[in-house]
């Protein structure tokens, strides 16, 4: 029997992913996970335990801004949606990540 | 911007949660909807659910640390705890915050003068580029000369300070006034209220524009500013008032009087102004920035031998030799007089804290041995030994700081106090505050002891004391060894304290019981400035007129005048005429500075001084050789032990004013001296001042060269019920002499006495309090002991130990460490002393007496602080006590 790992994320990346996901609009905590998990096919599993801490620290760093609106069961949730500054920490976080990616993959490809 | 957000979220903090519980929830509801919708039983959907979302506290946690320092909530949680348990332990905190506010208020308030009159910078713009030129006042030329040649000045200020009777706007009034020189106001920022301050023009004309301060202003004028352009007549000339100086201005104490109430321009009479025998100036300049003190020194070092070639005369010591030129800082200048005394005072008041601090230690130990269990329980449930030294120094430093800020309380209040109290004028007092930096002062201070104080028992939080602890509830550990040392610290600081005080206290009685010279029960003393109005031979009649009435008022007994009156005290700085040097005919000439004192008929029997010879008789002769009564110091130097009567002495050079002088003698030159009386042991200045060479010369020889006049009368009663007679008098011959300043002789022997009698004082209340102190904490440390030893005194009363071996050997034990105590507070004790000693008159910094008092009142403290707690322990139960683990 194996045991099905989800794989942990690099580091640094979480607030990435969920500046990338509220990006195209409001989202909740539950759709930010569920977004993530579909768009890559499973690969990227964002923990409660962690995601709800890194939007705390996305809000308290001013790029996520809360509001309250209803879920799709009709009950009271929290949206969040991207400030000016969370657009500017995405395209920055973007960039060094690029940057990162890039750099990695051409020491893996001279080796 | 993050600030503010965590502020708000700590505002909300309560909303906030339950929002993040919310959404919690709401997440676990999607998700288990979603669960059922891929076709799980609602029950299992649940239960994967709530898996999935972990720990919730971890979370919640988590994303509060995001918001708080962890270190932050941590702080508040001990503080929050640290409130609780002072609260339970009222007796406790109570004693601390006591103890340390009464430390932290006494320092403070002893900090917050030196801070005022030492520390704090002057305010004056480049305050620490001025200086002061020491040794005396100096002469006009001089200090024309060295503002020709000393290149490391950049500005220059001088003063003439005098006394002077204003008429003409009410009644007569005495005011101190201050002519200045052209750059004086801009040297130490003055800026006018009304008007304007001095410029160029001013000091052209003769010098008949005034400026009022600004307290002269508001108290004499009622601040109003129409009196620019008024006129009145001071020193019996007219002037014009041109301005108000602002009332932010602060005097530079001993460049002008303190208070200056009006400002003239520095215009000198020519003769005067090119005169090396008025030494009238107060010099002070400004260096120029990038000139240290030191490279000055050097400059004047050099100036100061050219000077006297280029002219002996200005510049010379009076003995073929240059003068020195001496600077100093003027801040040190300033504060020079006081600066010992308070130091030595914050030393003491610091030595007070140490004890109130070892008292803490003391309580805190106590404490921390009744806590073990509470500790020994925390530790077991996992708490760290740092986490909980941190709890224990939490607790204590939130007790610090109440006792800081109580201890400011108590400095505000200390301040205002002291300096009501501080006999005579302290230099700077307007600056003193308790103010930012002071608070500053008192904070560190409460938070350096209240660290070492909750160190002390976090220090003992070993594994084996927390594993005994937890066993049988209290700690047994260490029986007490920091308790013995504590006892030991506070005897040997209180010990400092006392023979300190001690000290000062014999030194001052040794004051009180000097015999002044004379008699001065029933003497009074009316004090007059006569001023420029009164020509020469017209103070000579003006003097001559009141004694004539005064002597025919009832009651009366004799009456005199002089240039000087015994214990009239001229601030540092002696009023008379000195002369350098003197010799017996066909003798080798003496070194000696002598004081010439102008005196009137009748003097010594007025004041009731005996002199062996002759006294002045109204018909003194005016022609050389003139009569004079010296003092016996002076006649033993001069003659040995021959007999002085009848013999004759020559001054050597001609008469060096370098004291506060108005003129010199005008018989200077050669004149000879014939001794008819010799006067001994008569305290002129003060009965701690020494004796000095004395020559009292009849007045008129001087031919009324004088601008301040005594008028000395002895009374058959009490002289104060004549005050008002002898007021009248005056006022007969001239009412436009302002007579205001009329008092008895004790009344100035009391004077001379308050500064010793405050020093003292304050000394000895400093002692009191710090044998309060030890006192208690002996007791406290004591009790402790003997509590912790409550088992082994069982057993020894089982053994047959009786009530009084017990005591005798706890009395024993306490006797042993005062003992110690004593040794190492002697060695304190007698560094102490040599630092006093320029305090001292008459005690030896060693003396005996002080040392054994001090010390037997601490021996029988230590022994009465152990009594209670020792028969205590001797009536200890022998079952009870063996019982108690």
């Amino acid at each position: 029997m194996t045991i099905e790992r989800t794989p942990d994320l690099l580091p640094g990346t979480l607030d990435l992913l969920v500046l990338k996901a509220v990006a195209r609009g409001p989202m909740h905590g539950y759709g930010i996970a569920q977004h993530l998990k579909q768009i890559s096919d499973n690969v990227l599993q964002v923990g409660e335990s962690s995601l709800y801490p890194a939007l705390q620290r996305l809000m308290l760093n001013g790029h996520l801004k809360p509001e309250w609106g209803l879920s799709e069961n009709n009950r009271r949730a929290r949206f969040y949606t991207l400030t000016a500054s969370g657009r500017k920490q995405l395209a920055a976080e973007r960039a060094e990540f690029d940057r990162m990616i890039f750099a990695i993959q051409r020491v893996l490809a001279t080796a | 911007m993050k600030l503010l957000r965590r502020i708000a979220w700590w505002w909300n903090r309560n909303s906030e949660a339950r929002a993040l519980a919310d959404e919690l929830a709401e997440h676990e509801a999607l998700k288990q909807a979603e669960l059922v919708r891929q076709g799980l039983s609602p029950a299992a959907a649940a239960r994967t659910a709530r898996r999935a979302m972990g720990n919730a506290t971890w979370m919640r946690e988590e994303s509060r640390a995001v918001w708080i320092w962890p270190w932050l909530e941590r702080l508040g949680q001990d503080i929050r705890y640290a409130v609780r348990s002072a609260r339970k332990a009222p007796a406790y905190s109570l004693g601390v915050i006591g103890i340390t506010a009464l430390g932290i208020g006494a320092a403070t308030t002893v900090f917050s003068v030196v801070d005022g009159v030492l520390l704090r910078p002057l305010p004056y713009p480049g305050g620490e580029r001025l200086v002061y030129f020491d040794n005396g006042s100096h002469s006009p030329p001089r200090f024309r000369d060295w503002q020709r040649q000393i290149r490391s000045a950049e500005r220059w200020a001088a003063s003439w300070r005098e006394s002077q009777d204003m008429v003409g706007a009410g009644p007569p009034q005495r005011l101190m006034t201050a002519r200045v020189s052209p750059q004086f106001f801009e040297v130490f920022g003055g800026r006018p209220a009304a008007g304007r301050l001095f410029t160029a023009g001013d000091y052209e004309g003769d010098g008949s524009q005034v400026v009022l301060s600004g307290l002269f202003w508001r108290t004499r004028f009622g601040a109003d500013p129409a009196v620019v352009g008024r006129r009145f007549n001071i020193g019996g000339r007219g002037v014009e008032v041109i301005g108000v100086l602002d009332d932010r201005f602060v005097e530079p104490d001993k460049v002008v009087p303190r208070p200056t109430q009006v400002w003239r321009p520095l215009v000198l009479p020519a003769a005067i102004a090119a005169d090396h025998h008025y030494s009238i100036l107060e010099v002070a300049a400004r260096l120029k920035p990038g000139v240290s003190l030191a490279e000055a020194r050097a400059e004047l070092a050099r100036v100061a031998p050219e000077l006297f070639r280029q002219n002996p005369a200005v510049h010379g010591n009076g003995e073929g030799g240059p003068e020195p030129i001496v600077i100093l800082p003027l801040k040190q200048a300033i504060g020079g007089r006081v600066d010992r005394p308070l130091w030595i005072l914050l030393g003491a008041v610091s030595l007070m804290l140490l004890i109130a601090c070892a008292n803490v230690v003391n309580l805190n130990l106590a404490r921390g041995a009744d806590r073990a269990r509470e500790l020994a329980v925390r530790a077991s449930l996992g708490a760290g030994r740092g986490r909980l030294a941190i709890q224990l120094v939490t607790e204590s430093v939130t007790l610090g700081l109440v006792a800081g800020a109580a201890g400011l309380g108590l400095a505000y209040l200390g301040v205002r106090g002291l300096s009501a109290l501080y006999p005579g004028d302290l230099p700077r007092a307007a600056e003193i505050a308790v103010d930012a930096r002071v608070a500053v002062f008192a904070v560190l201070v409460a938070i350096l002891i209240a660290t070492a104080a909750g160190l002390a028992p976090a220090l003992r939080l070993k594994s084996r004391w927390l594993n005994e602890a937890i066993k049988t509830g209290s700690a047994q550990a260490g029986r007490g060894r920091s308790h013995n040392s504590l006892v030991i610290a506070e005897v040997a600081l209180a010990l400092m304290l006392l023979v300190g005080s001690a000290l000062l206290f014999r030194s001052f009685l040794a004051i009180v019981n000097v015999a002044p010279g004379f008699t001065p029960q029933s003497v009074g003393v009316a004090n007059l400035v006569l001023g420029d109005r009164f020509k020469p031979e017209q103070r000579i009649a003006f003097a001559e007129a009141v004694i004539r009435r005064i002597r025919a008022i009832p009651g009366i007994v004799d009456a005199s005048t002089g240039v000087v009156a015994p214990m009239a005290r001229f601030g540092n700085s002696r009023c008379c005429w000195g002369e350098r040097g003197a010799k017996v005919e066909d003798g080798a000439r003496i070194d000696a500075r002598l004081m010439l004192h102008p005196i009137g008929a009748r003097y010594f029997e007025t004041i009731g001084a005996s002199v062996k010879g002759a006294t002045f008789s109204d018909e003194a002769t005016l022609a050389p050789p003139y009569p004079v009564v010296i003092s016996a110091n002076l006649a033993a130097k001069l003659f040995g032990a021959a007999n002085p009567l009848g013999r004759r002495i020559l001054t050597g050079t001609a008469a060096r004013a370098d004291l506060k002088v108005t003129s010199p003698p005008a018989a200077s030159g050669d004149p000879s001296w014939v001794v008819q009386g010799v006067v001994s042991g008569l305290h002129l200045f003060g009965l701690d001042q020494d004796v000095d060479d004395e020559v009292f010369v009849p007045y008129r020889q001087l031919g009324g060269d004088f601008d301040e006049i005594k008028l000395l009368f002895r009374t058959a009663g009490a002289p104060a019920a004549l005050i008002p007679a002898v007021r009248a008098a005056i006022a007969e011959v001239d009412p436009t002499v302002p007579a205001d300043d009329i008092v008895t002789m004790p009344a100035q022997v009391r004077r001379t006495l308050a500064e010793p009698r405050f020093y003292s004082t304050l000394m000895a209340s400093f002692g009191l309090l710090a044998l309060i102190l030890a006192a208690a904490g002996m007791y406290a440390s004591m009790l402790y002991i003997v509590r912790q030893r409550s088992r082994e005194m069982g057993i020894r009363v089982a053994l047959g130990a009786r009530p009084a071996d017990i005591a005798r050997m706890v009395v024993g034990g306490a006797g042993r460490l005062a003992l110690i105590g004593l040794v190492i507070g002697g060695f304190g004790a007698v560094a102490l002393g040599n630092v006093l000693r320029s305090l001292l008159f008459g005690v030896s910094p060693l003396d005996p007496v002080a040392f054994g008092t001090a010390g037997l009142v601490l021996v029988v403290t230590a022994l009465a602080a152990a009594y209670l707690p020792a028969r205590r322990a001797g009536r200890a139960d022998p079952l009870t006590a063996i019982r108690t683990d």
